[in-house]
């Protein structure tokens, strides 16, 4: 069973335009920058917001479908969401939260409260099952959203950014057991997420979203490996040039030549890892490396175990280099050096 | 906050000023406090009056008669009281606020007053007895509240009451709108009225006459021309405006 | 938490200052019904039946008022709020309408409307015989006329702040519209509905104008305490001194009571 989307919607200058579908038992995450429509479409599968043109599915049923005027409401859909903020009822304790979902479908207030107390068990809360959510932790608010969420017994799940309003020191524990629910839930979920550490940890799939355009959609490795966009390639931390190849070489539209291993023909990306990358002070000592590009650099960053090294040229690159390696070359910020890049290490596929 | 003081209290040395502000030395304005059933014929004989006596300039301050004897109790600043009755004259006059006596100017007497066309046919006191009948008037203190209840009495006829109005003119708006089916007004109100109500005469043998009662206030500082305004009240150019419309002499 | 304790000098003075001639503002002519109403004769006054009816008919009636007001106008400012409907505004101007307008002139419209020989009033009054100006009904529809914009905006204004995602989560929970009105909209206008009511309730029970014009004035029937004080204004102005002060006693003791009841440790809704 599989919850299709393909639609169109306009909110003023912007528009939204997806076309994905995702199988019960499914996670897909939707990552993109902040304003990529992430958010909108949303409120759309939920159905608090319609479509103009297309069709929304699930399990075969249709939701919304503007040709066959139809629209079921957000409250007829079995769709289960929690919230960026999780949005609890502030005046209601924990189990009444999980059991309004329950209760505004008429189920009598002593079945709702034993199944509410039966999910808030599951989620490991059962000694807050009264205690008015404003007093509640962000994890555990996130926990008693999910359950909540959960206790209408969804056909499909929304998570939007629901690790945003943690703390990292939490959001590690968080993430771990929500991993542990999700792969319980029968159901479809889509996930909507900025950071591409909750779609590695949960997403079976991931749809890049850039201004309300599908970019890349496939498995994580998929996405990661043959990176589409300049904000892919940062999500995933890498070097990503557009050009024309001809032969063994590629052009960038700034006029940079790239030498390829392999002969590439018409449009291409190519990806170059930042650990392919080798740093040098002074372009003789070039071997069998191939490329090399002078650039200045502008940030190191020595967070990691190795250091990142950012690179202003004709060619912006960022470089993964030994700390070893910086303190030998005495590298500084304002420093000009040379990058210099196997042909191999380049990787060339079709745009 | 100097600034501010000085913002405040400008507006507040003006309006001093402006009340007190009453007479220069060409013409002399006079403050005429009468009650509201004098509204039209006042009008006709301050324009009158102004034309005889260039020199005064009259502003009227139209209010029910009980009103403005508890507004001047309070100094509402005025030359000349026009009451619609003795009683209310009388308050003004025991608290020692009046100059001299007050002055008997003109008379007035009741009509049964009904919606245009009297569409229930009432031609008698009697008929206001009828079961069903919405009448209207106004509480005893009020002067026309008591004198329809002299008058009922004079003809020996009990009503029940809709509805204590506040002055003549709500019952006269509540009749002219249909509201109520009748009432009893003066006679002047009726003219005045127009053809949005019609009226119906009441036998003299039972009829009131209203007396219109003036006096000049003891703080008046226009004593003369005051007394000027109270006289041409009774002279007879005076009377013969009154009497077109429906006053009867004093 | 802890609540930081203010300084007396960190207060902005000439806030103080012109807030302190507000409340002089307010007070003063209190103080001067108080300095001059005849105490010795106030059980006199107060024990006349007359008093108790015209007390006991306002007291009906403003609370009848209020109710409705809620029962209707609640809606009207959910309508006003959340619904983008053509003429939206156009609306909510006529709902404030009778606000700016003098009520006497009002009162006069609502003949115009709901007399017996009015637009409306007509058809009461030839197809089922019912008559509202001139009785205790009419008093009520006065008031209501008068007093329920009060209660819209107040309710508008509330629904309108309050933060609307609450209630989308409520839907994606499978509640109707209704349900989320009832559960989720509604306890988190209640301080807003409670000053909203308050507020109607207040002006229905000082309402003379309107109710004069169009109800008037019959002790039992339509005589209000407003009315009962204005014409005993004429008739015994002491009375009049002492009836106000027990209307202000009664609308200070419920208004007050009220806000305690309610409003008294509640700091914050059920959506911040």
């Amino acid at each position: 069973m599989t919850t299709h989307f393909n639609f169109s919607v306009a909110q003023g200058d912007f528009n939204l335009k997806i076309d994905a579908s995702v199988n019960d038992g499914e996670v897909l995450a939707v990552l993109g920058p902040n304003g990529s429509g992430k958010s909108t479409l949303l409120r759309l599968l939920s159905g608090l917001q319609q479509i103009d043109t297309g069709h929304i599915s699930s399990r075969n049923i249709l939701w919304d479908s503007p040709a066959d005027d139809i629209f079921v409401e957000a409250q007829q859909r079995r769709v289960g969401v929690v919230f960026q903020d999780y949005l609890l009822f502030k005046e209601l304790s924990a189990v009444e939260n999980v059991a309004f979902g329950l209760r505004a479908q008429g189920v009598n207030k002593a079945t709702a409260t034993e199944q509410a107390r039966a999910l808030l068990q599951q989620v490991g809360l059962s000694e807050y099952l009264h205690k008015k959510t404003p007093t509640l932790s962000g994890g555990q608010a996130q926990r008693v959203a999910l359950a909540r969420a959960l206790a209408i017994q969804p056909h499909l799940l929304l998570l939007d950014e629901p690790l945003a309003a943690l703390d990292v020191a939490t959001r590690q524990t968080v993430r771990r057991d929500l991993r542990r629910y999700l792969s319980s839930f029968q159901g479809a979920v889509v996930l909507v997420t900025h950071d591409p550490i909750d779609a590695y940890a949960l997403a079976d799939r991931v749809l890049i979203l850039e201004n309300g355009q599908v970019m890349q959609i496939g498995t994580l490795n998929e996405v990661t490996a043959h990176p589409r966009s300049r904000y892919v390639a940062d999500l995933v931390g890498t070097n990503l040039i557009t050009g024309h190849a001809s032969g063994v070489t590629l052009t960038t539209s700034t006029g940079i030549t790239v030498v390829l291993a392999d002969q590439a023909e018409g449009d291409v990306f190519a990806v170059i890892k930042p650990q392919a990358i080798t740093i040098v002070t002074s372009n003789e000592l070039t071997s069998s490396a191939r490329n090399t590009w002078p650039g200045v650099i502008t940030d190191i960053d020595r967070s990691a175990e190795r250091c990142r090294i950012t690179l202003h040229g004709p060619l912006p690159l960022v470089a993964e280099i030994t700390m070893a390696a910086v303190e030998s070359l005495a590298l500084r910020v304002g420093d000009e050096v040379f990058a210099v890049v196997k042909a191999t290490e380049v990787e060339v596929y079709p745009r | 906050m100097r600034r501010l003081a000085s913002l405040v209290m400008i507006p507040l040395l003006g309006l001093t000023f402006a009340g007190c502000a009453s007479s220069d030395d060409t013409t002399t304005s006079l403050r005429i406090a009468a009650t509201s059933s004098l509204t039209e014929v006042f009008n006709d004989i301050g324009e009158q009056f102004m034309q005889d006596n260039p020199d005064i300039t009259i502003a009227f301050n139209f209010a029910s008669s009980s009103d403005l004897a508890l507004q001047i109790s309070q100094g509402l600043p005025a030359d000349v009281f026009a009451s619609a009755d003795v009683k209310n004259m009388a308050k003004v006059t025991d608290a020692g606020l009046l100059h001299g006596q007050p002055i008997t100017f003109a008379t007035n007497s009741l009509e049964i007053v009904v919606e245009k066309g009297n569409p229930l046919f009432i031609d008698s006191l009697a008929q206001l007895a009828t079961p069903g009948l919405l009448f209207v008037t106004c509480p005893i203190e009020v002067p026309i509240g008591g004198y329809t209840a002299e008058v009922l009495r004079n003809a020996g006829v009990t009503v029940t009451v809709a509805s204590l109005e506040e002055n003549v003119k709500g019952i006269l708006t509540k009749v002219a709108l249909g509201e109520a089916d009748a009432g009893i007004v003066y006679r002047t109100d009726i003219l005045a009225a127009g053809n949005s109500v019609t009226g119906v005469p009441i036998a003299d043998n039972i009829n009131v006459n209203p007396l219109y009662v003036v006096g000049v206030l003891q703080d008046s500082r226009n004593q003369d021309a005051s007394q000027r305004f109270i006289i041409f009240l009774n002279s007879e150019q005076g009377q013969k405006i009154f009497s077109q419309f429906g006053f009867g002499p004093a | 938490m802890t609540r930081q304790r203010s300084r007396q000098s960190s207060l902005p003075w000439p806030m103080l200052a012109l807030a302190g001639v507000s409340v002089a503002f307010f007070a003063l002519p209190f103080a001067g019904l108080i300095w001059r109403a005849p105490w010795s004769k106030v059980t006199d006054i107060l024990s006349e039946k007359s008093v108790g009816t015209a007390l006991w008919l306002s007291l009906e009636t403003s609370l009848i008022t209020a109710l409705i007001s809620c029962i209707f106008g609640v809606p009207l400012a959910w309508l006003l709020a959340r619904v983008n409907f053509p003429g939206r505004s156009f609306v909510r101007a006529l709902a404030t309408l009778s606000m700016v307008l003098p009520p006497v002139v009002g009162g006069v419209a609502l003949f115009f409307s709901f007399g017996r020989r009015g637009l409306f009033g007509q058809y009461l009054n030839d197809w089922f015989g019912i008559r509202l100006p001139f009785t205790t009904a009419g008093v009520v529809i006065a008031q209501c006329f008068v007093a329920m914009p009060f209660l819209v905006l107040t309710v508008e204004a509330a629904i309108r702040q309050l933060d609307s995602r609450y209630e989308d989560a409520a839907r994606t929970l499978g509640a109707s519209r209704l349900y989320v009105f009832r559960r989720i909209t509604l306890p988190s206008i209640k301080p807003a509905l409670v000053a909203g009511v308050a507020l109607a309730w207040a002006r229905a029970l000082g309402e003379f104008g309107a109710t004069i014009t169009f109800a008037g004035n019959l002790p039992g029937t339509t005589q209000t305490m407003p009315l009962a004080t204005y014409l005993a204004l004429e008739s015994d102005p002491e009375a009049a001194l002492i009836l106000s002060l027990l209307m202000i006693t009664v609308s200070f003791v419920v208004l007050v009571g009220l806000r305690d009841r309610w409003l008294g440790h509640q700091r914050n809704d059920l959506v911040s």
